[in-house]
Parts: C-alpha cells; sequence; structure tokens
C-alpha cells in the first residue's frame, strides 16, 4: 500500500498545522502566564504585597510593666502582677439574657448591665477588669462553652504590704496609671512604655514567628527605690495607732526623718488605708495627711521664738524673761499660761511652755526680724517634698502682723503648716542648723541598671540658723523632759532626749473661734544615737484626743515608745549599757580616737571559754561590748566599723589570743 | 554520526544530572524552610512559656512579699515566743 505523493504531502501539511497549532497555544498560554505575572508582579505589586503582609503578619502592643517601687530594707512595696480581664463579642453573642444572668453572680455586676453590654453589635466590651483567680477558675468552663467571651490579661497593680505606708504609695486606676502618693509623683519613671511586636502567622492564624524582642528592659518601668523603711513604718503605725485608740483621738500623724539629709524613715497616719481595696475606703482616707493639711503648730513652733532671740543677739540663753506670774495683755488681749511663772530664763521659756515668755521675746525681737528667721526655716513656702499636693505654710507678710499677731505667732497660732514642714524644720536644728528638703525616694534606677535620678545625699550647705544656736537649743529641748518640764513622759532610760510638745486648739470654722474641746497634741524631737550617726527626728501627732489634751500626755508616750523600737531596730547602745562596758581609758570617745591612730587597748578579760562572734559591720564600741569580759590584748586600726577580725568568727577563745580589729569607714 | 551520538549523551548526561541537582536543591529548600516555620512554633512557644513563668514568677513575689512584711513577720515571731530587742540587746549564739 503506497500512499501517493500527494498524500503523503497533506499529511506533512496537517502535521505541521496540528504542531503550529499546538505551538501557537502553548506560545499563547505562556504569553498569557507572563503577562499575568507581569500584571501581578509589577504593576499589581504594592497592592498584592501589602496584601500579603496582612494576611501573613500582624502587629501586638506589648505595654510593658510598671516599675515597682521598693522600701529602703530592699523590701517590696508596690509590685505590678498580671491580672485577668473578661470581655465580650457582643456581635457574636448568641443569648445575651442567659449569658448575663449566668455572669452576675460571678462577676457581682447586675445582670441588667451586663445584659446591656452583650447586646447590639459591637466587636468589643469589658465585661470586668481585674478577675481574682476564683472568679477566673469558674469563668473558664464559660470562654469554652460561650462564643465571644474571652479572657484579656492586664497589669495588676498590688501593694504586698496592705495598709503599710497606704497613703504614702497612694494607687493607680484601672489602667495601671499613678493616681495618688509616690505611684502619681513618679508616674513618669514607674510607667511601662509600649511597643510593637512584629508577628507572622500561618494559614491557621497561628503564630509561626515573631521579630526579634527589643531590649525589653528599655521599655519596663523604672524602680523607685523609697527612704521608707518598712520595719520602721511598721512599729511606727502600730505606737500611732496605740496613741490614737488609747486617747480616745479621731487620728493621728506620724513621722521619722532622718536629720542629715531629710530621708523620711517613717510616715505613719491614723486611720490607715489599704490601696489594695481603694474603693472600699471613704475617699478622705486616701489624702496623706501629713504632707496635704495645713494644721497650726502650738508650742511646738516656741523653738523658732527662741531661735529668733539668740540670732538677734538681743537675748542670751541665760537672759531672764518676767513671766507676769500667769497673765499678760497685749492690746486689748490677755495672754494666760498655763502654769504661773515669775522669772523664768530663755531655756526655761522652752521647758515650761510659756506662752507670755515667747509673746514678751518676740516684742523685743521684732516682726521683721522674726520673720527673717522663720524664712530661713522654710516657713512660708512649700517644703519640697516629692509628693503631690504640698500647700506652701501659710504665713501673711510680717508688715501686716498687728501685736496681737506677732504675740500668737509667737507660740504657734496664727500659722498653718503641715507636719513634713515642721519636721524639716526641727531636722535643720537637729543636725546643726543645716536646711533638709524632706523627700521619700532616694533613688530611680532603670532596668538595664543606670540610676536616671538620685536625690543628693549630701547636706545641704544652706544654714537655718548657725550652730551655736542650734546647740543652745538642742540642750533646751533636753530640758522639756525633765520631770517638772512638759513631757517627762518623752523620757527615755539611757538616751539623751531633746523634744518639744504642742496643745494647739483647732479653729472652728463655723464659729470663727478657736475650739475649747478641739486639739491638735503633738510632740517632736529626737534621741542621741551613737557617734556617727544622724539624728531622726520623731514627730507624734493626735487629732482631738478625748482623754487629755496635752501634748506631754497625749503624743509624748507614743514618741517614747517609738524611740525606745527605733533605738533597738537601728542597734542604738544605751549609756547605761555603755558605762557597764568599764572602759578603763574612760572618756567615751578613746575607741575612735585609738581607732584613727592605730591603737591599743588592754581590756580586764576573764578566762571563760567562749566562741567569737562575728563583729564584721558593727562598731568597735559594740565589740569592745561583748570582749570586754577577757583579759586580752585588742588592737585597732583604721576607723568606721570593723571589715576583718582575729580571731575568725566560731574560733574558740583560748587564754593568750588577741583581739585584733581593722576598721573602715566604706562601710 | 558515532562521534555526534557520543556528543549527545554527554549532553543528556549532564542535564540530567543539573535535573537531580535542580530538584535536589528543591527539596533541600523545602526542608529548610519547614525546618524554620517548624523552629518558629517552637520558638513562639518557648516565648510564651517564658512569659507565663515569668508571669508566675512576679505573683509569687508578691505573695513572698505579702508574707515578708513586718506586721506578719511579728505576729509569727510572737507565736514562736520571741520578744522585741531591747535597744543595745545582743544574744550571741553558740
Amino acid at each position: 500500500m503506497k500512499r501517493t505523493r500527494r498524500e503523503s504531502k497533506n499529511e506533512r501539511r496537517r502535521l505541521r498545522l496540528r504542531i503550529g497549532l499546538v505551538a501557537g497555544v502553548v506560545v499563547f498560554s505562556l504569553v498569557a502566564v507572563v503577562a499575568r505575572a507581569y500584571f501581578l508582579q509589577i504593576v499589581k505589586h504594592e497592592y498584592y504585597l501589602a496584601r500579603q503582609q496582612r494576611q501573613r503578619s500582624s502587629s501586638l502592643l506589648i505595654n510593658c510593666e510598671r516599675g515597682q517601687i521598693l522600701a529602703a530594707d530592699g523590701g517590696a512595696l508596690a509590685v505590678s502582677i498580671k491580672g485577668n480581664s473578661l470581655y465580650a463579642e457582643p456581635r457574636r453573642i448568641e443569648d445575651e439574657k442567659r449569658i448575663a444572668k449566668g455572669l452576675a453572680p460571678i462577676l457581682k455586676v447586675k445582670a441588667s448591665t451586663l445584659e446591656r453590654r452583650l447586646s447590639g453589635e459591637r466587636g468589643f466590651v469589658w465585661l470586668k477588669r481585674s478577675l481574682t483567680p476564683a472568679q477566673v477558675e469558674i469563668l473558664k468552663p464559660w470562654c469554652k462553652r460561650e462564643q465571644g467571651l474571652a479572657f484579656l490579661k492586664e497589669d495588676r497593680r498590688v501593694y504586698p504590704n496592705r495598709e503599710l505606708a497606704g497613703q504614702v504609695l497612694g494607687f493607680t486606676n484601672i489602667d495601671c496609671q499613678g493616681q495618688e502618693g509616690l505611684e502619681r509623683h513618679y508616674e513618669k519613671y514607674l510607667q511601662g512604655r509600649q511597643f510593637y511586636l512584629e508577628l507572622e502567622h500561618d494559614a491557621r492564624r497561628q503564630v509561626v514567628e515573631s521579630s526579634q524582642y527589643p531590649e525589653i528592659d528599655y521599655y519596663k518601668g523604672k524602680t523607685v527605690y523609697s527612704t521608707i523603711d518598712r520595719h520602721l513604718q511598721a512599729l511606727t503605725e502600730q505606737e500611732l495607732e496605740a496613741a490614737v485608740t488609747e486617747n480616745r483621738g479621731k487620728g493621728g500623724i506620724a513621722l521619722v526623718m532622718n536629720s542629715d539629709d531629710g530621708a523620711i524613715l517613717a510616715m505613719a497616719q491614723y486611720p490607715r488605708f489599704n490601696p489594695n481595696s481603694k474603693r472600699k475606703n471613704n475617699p478622705a482616707m486616701w489624702r496623706n495627711r501629713a504632707v496635704a493639711d495645713l494644721l497650726e503648730p502650738g508650742s511646738t513652733f516656741k523653738v523658732f521664738t527662741l531661735i529668733a532671740a539668740l540670732e538677734s543677739g538681743l537675748f542670751k540663753i541665760d537672759d531672764f524673761v518676767d513671766c507676769e506670774e500667769g497673765s499678760y495683755k497685749v492690746g486689748r488681749r490677755t495672754i494666760h499660761d498655763t502654769h504661773e511663772h515669775s522669772l523664768l530664763r530663755l531655756d526655761e521659756v522652752l521647758k515650761y511652755s510659756s506662752n507670755i515668755g515667747c509673746s514678751k521675746i518676740v516684742e523685743r525681737v521684732g516682726a521683721e526680724r522674726f520673720d527673717a528667721v522663720l524664712k530661713n526655716f522654710g516657713f512660708g513656702s512649700r517644703s519640697g517634698i516629692d509628693f503631690p499636693h504640698e500647700p506652701s505654710s501659710r504665713l501673711r507678710p510680717w508688715r501686716e502682723w498687728r501685736p496681737i499677731d506677732l504675740s500668737n505667732l509667737a507660740f504657734g497660732q496664727g500659722i498653718a503648716l503641715t507636719s513634713v514642714q515642721l519636721v524639716a524644720a526641727y531636722a535643720a536644728l537637729a543636725n546643726g542648723g543645716y536646711r533638709v528638703t524632706p523627700h521619700l525616694v532616694s533613688k530611680v534606677v532603670s532596668g538595664a541598671g543606670w540610676t536616671v535620678y538620685e536625690h543628693p545625699a549630701k547636706k545641704s550647705a544652706q544654714r537655718a540658723c548657725s550652730a551655736v544656736v542650734a546647740q543652745q537649743i538642742d540642750q533646751a529641748l533636753a530640758l522639756v523632759v525633765e520631770d517638772d518640764g512638759t513631757a517627762p513622759q518623752a523620757r527615755i532610760p539611757g538616751f539623751r532626749v531633746a523634744g518639744k510638745t504642742g496643745t494647739a486648739q483647732k479653729f472652728d470654722s463655723t464659729k470663727k473661734s478657736y475650739s475649747h474641746s478641739d486639739y491638735w497634741s503633738s510632740f517632736i524631737g529626737y534621741i542621741d544615737p551613737p557617734a556617727g550617726q544622724s539624728r531622726k527626728v520623731v514627730y507624734v501627732m493626735v487629732d482631738e484626743p478625748r482623754s487629755s489634751i496635752y501634748g506631754g500626755v497625749v503624743a509624748a508616750p507614743a514618741f517614747q515608745r517609738i524611740n525606745r523600737r527605733l533605738a533597738g531596730y537601728l542597734n542604738y547602745t544605751s549609756e547605761a549599757e555603755f558605762a557597764n562596758l568599764e572602759m578603763p581609758l574612760g572618756e567615751e570617745n578613746t575607741d575612735h580616737m585609738m581607732a584613727e591612730h592605730g591603737g591599743e587597748i588592754v581590756e580586764n578579760l576573764t578566762q571563760t571559754a567562749r566562741v567569737m562572734p562575728d563583729f564584721r559591720g558593727q562598731t568597735i564600741r559594740e565589740a569592745l561590748a561583748l570582749v570586754g569580759g577577757y583579759r586580752r590584748s585588742v588592737k585597732i586600726s583604721g576607723q568606721g566599723r570593723i571589715i576583718s577580725q582575729k580571731p575568725l568568727p566560731g574560733t574558740m577563745l583560748e587564754p593568750g589570743l588577741d583581739f585584733v580589729f581593722r576598721l573602715s569607714s566604706e562601710i | 554520526m558515532a562521534a555526534k551520538k557520543g556528543h549527545q549523551s554527554q549532553w543528556g548526561w549532564l542535564n540530567s544530572c543539573l535535573l537531580l541537582v535542580m530538584v535536589g536543591m528543591i527539596f533541600y529548600c523545602s526542608w529548610i524552610n519547614n525546618k524554620i516555620v517548624a523552629r518558629g512554633y517552637q520558638l513562639n512557644d518557648l516565648r510564651e512559656e517564658e512569659k507565663h513563668l515569668i508571669e508566675e514568677q512576679d505573683k509569687l513575689q508578691a505573695e513572698l512579699a505579702t508574707l515578708k512584711r513586718p506586721q506578719n513577720l511579728a505576729r509569727l515571731a510572737r507565736l514562736l515566743g520571741l520578744k522585741e530587742p531591747r535597744p543595745g540587746h545582743k544574744m550571741v549564739l553558740p
């Protein structure tokens, strides 16, 4: 079967046509694909890239946690933890009535309120924020069962010490923004920053990968180091509460301040307030009265009258003032003393708290000079404490003072100041005449460990009064606690106590006169610490006491108890205990003198075997108190506190061993 | 003719090798990509776990601070028969 030439030609033509056709289709398809690819990749590049990124990636807003507030002893005062909040997506909710009814008793919110929130077409609504762990456990099955209900984690501020320093710390709102107290004042440091974290998802919206976490420490809130010592705060609060309840008072304030730098070690208030449950408390209780409330200082202010007298050069401390047997006329008004006195020395004016003595002193000093001294102590302005809502103390311009105003001012009436301002002024007196700025925060440290703020630790160079006057007043204040002074109850056996009572009538704004039943009873002073330590000014004020009105009866015992416990806590050695050491060299500071130059003290020693204690970190005086019973040679080098010792701690002490102590002031 | 055939088979051999390498590379890239995705999931899980542990730690620290608050310590100390020290009161423990 032979095909003809023509047939084979036709067949070749058909074949070529078919190949051409297929090639055409392929080429056309390729062109179409290339054209489509060009359209997608080049023309619509931006659009599809954005769409791809939208589908594949997302951004998550991360709120970094708020910084902590720590106490001076390192304990946490305010911390942030993650808590759960419940939200709903109303458009996904199917039966809002049933859900609202079921959730109401768990969330403790009215069913009608929940129903209102759950209805509608909104995409997001809070049902309850900051749930308790128990509520979360009950709600977990609900979130699994019901569509449109879920938890969201949020920061929650917690105050682990509950009422301790409640008014000082303040609190935050539900969004963790500082509202009161230190939380508010240090908001810019405490607040955590926000950043976005880039996430990549798979088709099921599961996170495949997230971008590198930034340096989290940079975004975290900073740590605020408070000057408050939790243990001192606790004992101050305890003693204040006892003083207020014993005297059936309305409330009270107590403060402990380091006199050298103005650091507030304790700031107590009664009634107390727990910032963890702020809604349960009356908003009036949130206020830190020691900083925000102006009150008349009463007799505690007489100290400044005496300072004005001594600073003016018109009086000497042993000059006499005629106290007119308890009654003295200034203009048309008559001033009285509690007890009748004739001639009193200047320091006795303070000891017996004579109103007449003070009035007569300022009459001679004059308004202008008196005003200048008050201004030197910072009266008439704010103390500069790092706390919100501090008012200026109220002191009228001296040119407006009438003679009776001047007399009243001399014994603490007609001036209004805060407790902090008064304590800061006494601190200046206690440190030898240097002004201090009261403060509650010593430093702020970032997450990376950088100190971003620090209160200057040095003593201020600004003088409130001369060192000589400060010393004379200090000696006069020590008379107040003598048997015939106004506050013998403030005395502490073994310690030198200096202080002043205050009994101030409250002004009755309805009657426009001073009340005869409502008083502020106070005591302010300090005890002498061991050499090398600064004095701690302690102030106690009881508002409207009913058992007695006198500061010496109401507040002085609390002052005494606080100082006794403070001395125990700060390891003060009382004079009696020190005397029991029977130091052969006699002088109190001999150990320091010896230490400065390197020296040797021979003690009377017994031969009783015992174990060598660890004296490191203690003063040489404390060490000598314990090794004092042994007849051994004690070698001391350097000054300050003990950094090394021989024999080593735990060594059995045998006859013939020597004690060697190396001291350094750097610990 | 034989030389031409040998030349063609050499090219075929080379093409096959290239194809094999390409397929191998595709498999390798897919495997690597798969590994990256798996590691991504793992990393994400670990981050979640870390976050959870940090939250737990914060809660425990807050609880510890509550337990160590001075009032609580004082109450427990009194229960154990301890007393507050007098000023300067020291005891040397054996």
